[in-house]
């Protein structure tokens, strides 16, 4: 597997406060990796700094283009990003301007946008919203919308910073599985920043940021054993995960097992 | 203080073209020297509700009793500024709502509006602070430089210096990593056992509430749909999720223990319990 | 608190007002204006205020709504009639006058009745378009009009917000005393400053990643179609003005 982003080196300073000193990451291609540490670890920066929103001359290699001066636009095409707060990142009035808004940008032609819009619009099933205002509908729809509006650009990379803690439970539901189908079917790189430690278990790979360091990467299955790390860094692990390390602790399971149903199978053959 | 609703009723932008009933004849009551907890979906009324208890807004139609006072439609509060003191509304990002230069201006605020006296001031301010586990330390610096979890204490600060009677927190875990939240729920249950005070929570995060509520409501399209001990609420797991509630974990897996292999586990807090629970059935 | 709904007077109702095209509305209105002040026959304007009339039933906005706009003008109205009066002015020419600005003030209302305010934008944007010619960067101001009228609900959600805040912190919006409202204000003014920039940063933020770039070209997607019912009323209202010029130029 490729690595579709890596970085070396990264030493960021914020008014003088350093926030990372000689980080190294790398994210391989197709993999849906969650980012999970206490406010003011940097995880935030640290979007920044890749998409090009924080000046930096570290070494950032994404899908095999070296992050310069000249080609941020080049990079910014390859990352999408969700944010927290959808209300602030809508352009237009109608769901359809609004996903339009990005193509607009790289001078696409009308009928050409007409078509990417309804495309994407049909894979998201959101065709019911095209004519809706972005800013009346519910959280869920409206980060579909802001998804939407990223997805016309095929970006490679998409990073999701808070986007889907605050969502209601059927809609959060909703959107995690278009994130799978999106990077299942069509290979996008996930990389999911959050509080909610429950959304890692869609994930494969887990990293534990605390203060501009890694201090745990790795598959969910390896990570979640060192239970006593996170609690030191003041993280949960996930129920699943606490339940299965205890579990495994009176030897009645012998792995992690995050799927539920899988675990009543297991402890009551 | 007991908190009751008669019949409320309550219509988003009255008489034009985006007018939208919120609730429809809502009935409950809110007990004393409990932690209260109203759950449903967004839009299901709940901040309605709540805007209600602190007479932000007026019932389109019934009542809602305060202690001896009633407010309705076209009611006058009489003493709106006594409200003030008696209940509490601590709003989501309530950091939004800094614009002092200290924290000791911001926290002291309120209570200089109604003149209070300054030496009381000062200790009612250190007092509201250390409840929330800050220390006279905070009192000069500028709650915009604060860290967000320091900031939302601060924020609770200004309301809990009031010392009122009932409090309510609108959604208080969002944007909070799990080291603020377990603080906030040791601030919550202190404030009810050791202060007597009742509080109403409106939230959605379950595994959160399911450690320290007493009485749970659940919400939705402006009617109470199911209401109980957290026991009870919870039980209903194929209810609650068919409306689109979660449900705590704990209680999601014993659920499907029942539905899958017809075992009946007690309904745990603790996962050490419900460990002990699946070593005793699954042996 | 603060009112959502009637933010820029968008009436939201649907009508074969409502469906036109922006352009078509912005150019009916600067011809209807024209008219207005060409005429001074009295039977002509009475015609007109058919016309009107049945353009604001066609509208299906509240007839109420429409009393609403005018309602302000009364004081005008009087002024002007009793000057006129002083000044021996004919009847005829008083009623012209009168009529003249309420209908033009009536006509302008459903156009702002009937367009939400982006629609507007970038109508006056289409319209102001042989500007570009003579160098005012008419689509870069259109662009920065049409975001700051998007934020408009979201700035008025977060105010409301506030001020329900700050009034559980024992802020009257509604006191009188002076001393007060400076508190007031400061209240809700530093807030609303902070969350304001925050936003429009959070917004730059979007654009840019979207590959906005103020100096580049872009493709305006707007398919807001001129339909058959815009070019009828294009024509009715050109023929009405050719007649009228036509009818001057002859008598």
């Amino acid at each position: 597997m490729d690595d579709i982003l890596v970085i070396k080196d990264l030493t960021f300073k914020y008014k003088d406060n350093p926030i990372f000193e000689n980080f190294n990451l790398t994210i391989k291609k197709g993999t849906w990796t969650t980012i999970i540490g206490p406010n003011g670890s940097g995880k935030s920066t640290l979007i920044k700094i890749i998409v090009g929103l924080l000046k930096s001359d570290s070494y950032i290699l994404v899908d095999n283009v070296l992050k310069s001066n000249n080609n941020i636009k080049q990079i910014q095409k390859m990352i999408g990003v969700i944010f927290e707060h959808p209300d602030s990142t809508f352009v237009a009035e109608t769901v359809m301007d609004e996903m339009a808004f990005a193509l607009e940008n790289l001078e696409m032609g009308k009928l050409e946008i007409q078509k990417k819009v309804k495309e994407v619009a049909g894979y998201l099933n959101i065709i019911s919203l095209l004519e809706k205002n972005p800013y009346q509908l519910s959280g869920g729809q409206k980060q579909l919308v802001a998804l939407a509006s990223i997805l016309v650009l095929e970006p490679k990379i998409l990073i999701l910073d808070e986007a889907i803690n605050r969502i209601d439970y059927l809609e959060r539901e909703n959107i995690l599985k278009i994130l799978y189908k999106l990077n299942k079917e069509k290979g996008i790189t996930i990389i999911n920043i959050t509080h909610d430690i429950e959304e890692s278990l869609y994930g494969d790979d887990v990293i534990l940021l605390d203060k501009g360091k890694i201090v745990l990467k790795g598959n969910k299955e390896l990570v979640f054993q060192e239970e006593k790390v996170f609690n030191a860094i003041g993280i949960d692990i996930p129920f699943m995960a606490e339940l299965s390390l205890k579990l495994m602790y009176y030897n009645l399971v012998d792995e992690m097992i995050f799927d539920m149903d899988e675990m009543v199978n297991k402890l009551w053959i | 203080m007991d908190i009751k609703f008669n019949k409320v009723s309550f219509i988003y932008n009255e008489k034009t073209p985006l007018e939208k009933e919120v609730l429809k004849d809502l009935n409950f009551e809110i007990k004393k020297n409990q932690i209260s907890a109203i759950v449903g979906k967004s839009g299901s009324g709940k901040t309605t509700i709540i805007e209600m208890i602190t007479s932000l807004i007026m019932p389109t139609s019934g009542n809602i009793k305060i202690d001896n006072c009633y407010i309705e439609k076209n009611s006058k509060i009489v003493n709106i500024n006594e409200l003030r003191f008696k209940v509490g509304l601590i709003f989501e990002f309530p950091e939004e709502q800094f614009f002092n230069s200290t924290v000791q201006k911001e926290v002291e605020f309120g209570l200089k509006t109604f003149n209070y006296k300054i030496d009381e001031m000062s200790k009612r301010v250190s007092d509201a602070l250390k409840m929330v586990g800050l220390d006279d330390s905070y009192l000069s610096r500028n709650p915009h430089t604060l860290s967000s979890g320091e900031k939302r204490k601060v924020a609770i600060a200004s309301i809990l210096v009031f010392n009122p009677q009932v409090i309510i927190f609108d959604e208080p875990t969002v944007g909070l990593d799990s080291n603020s939240k377990r603080n906030l729920m040791r601030l919550i249950k202190m404030l009810k056992n050791k202060y007597n005070k009742t509080i109403i929570i409106v939230t959605q995060d379950v595994d959160f509430l399911h450690k320290i509520v007493d009485y749970v409501y659940i919400l939705e399209d402006g009617k109470v749909i199911l209401e109980g001990d957290k026991y009870t609420v919870f039980s209903e797991v194929e209810t609650l999720l068919k409306h689109g509630i979660t449900v705590p974990k704990l209680v999601e897996f014993s659920h499907k223990v029942l539905k899958e292999k017809n075992i009946k586990m007690g309904y745990r807090d603790e996962i050490n319990d419900l460990i002990k629970d699946i070593y005793r059935y699954a042996k | 608190m603060l009112n959502n709904v009637m933010v820029g007077r968008y009436y939201p109702i649907t009508s074969k007002i409502h469906q036109m095209n922006p352009l078509s509305k912005i150019i009916c209105t600067v011809i209807f204006i024209t008219l207005m002040f060409l005429t001074n026959d009295l039977f002509f304007v009475l015609l007109i205020t058919g016309f009107v009339l049945l353009i604001l039933l066609m509208s299906n906005v509240p007839i109420k709504i429409y009393l609403r706009t005018i309602k302000g003008l009364k004081i005008l109205i009087i002024f002007i009639i009793i000057i006129n009066l002083i000044l021996r002015v004919e009847w005829q020419i008083i009623t012209i006058m009168v009529a003249r600005l309420v209908l033009v003030v009536l006509y302008t209302s459903v156009l702002t009745l009937t367009t939400p305010p982006t629609e507007l934008t970038y109508g006056l944007e289409k319209f102001f378009t042989p500007l570009r010619l003579i160098g005012i960067p008419v689509n870069k101001m259109a662009l920065s009009l049409s975001l700051a009228l998007r934020f408009i609900p979201t700035i008025i959600d977060q105010a409301n917000k506030i001020m329900k805040s700050q009034t559980c912190r024992g802020i009257n919006y509604n006191d009188s005393k002076v001393k007060d409202k400076l508190i007031g204000i400061k209240s809700l003014l530093l807030p609303m400053l902070i969350y304001s920039l925050r936003r429009a940063d959070e917004l730059a933020v979007s654009m840019e990643l979207r590959l906005y770039n103020i100096n580049k070209k872009r493709t305006n997607f707007r398919m807001n179609k001129w339909s058959f019912f815009d070019t009828y009323m294009f024509s009715v209202h050109t023929i009405i003005l050719v007649l009228l010029i036509v009818r001057g130029v002859l008598l």
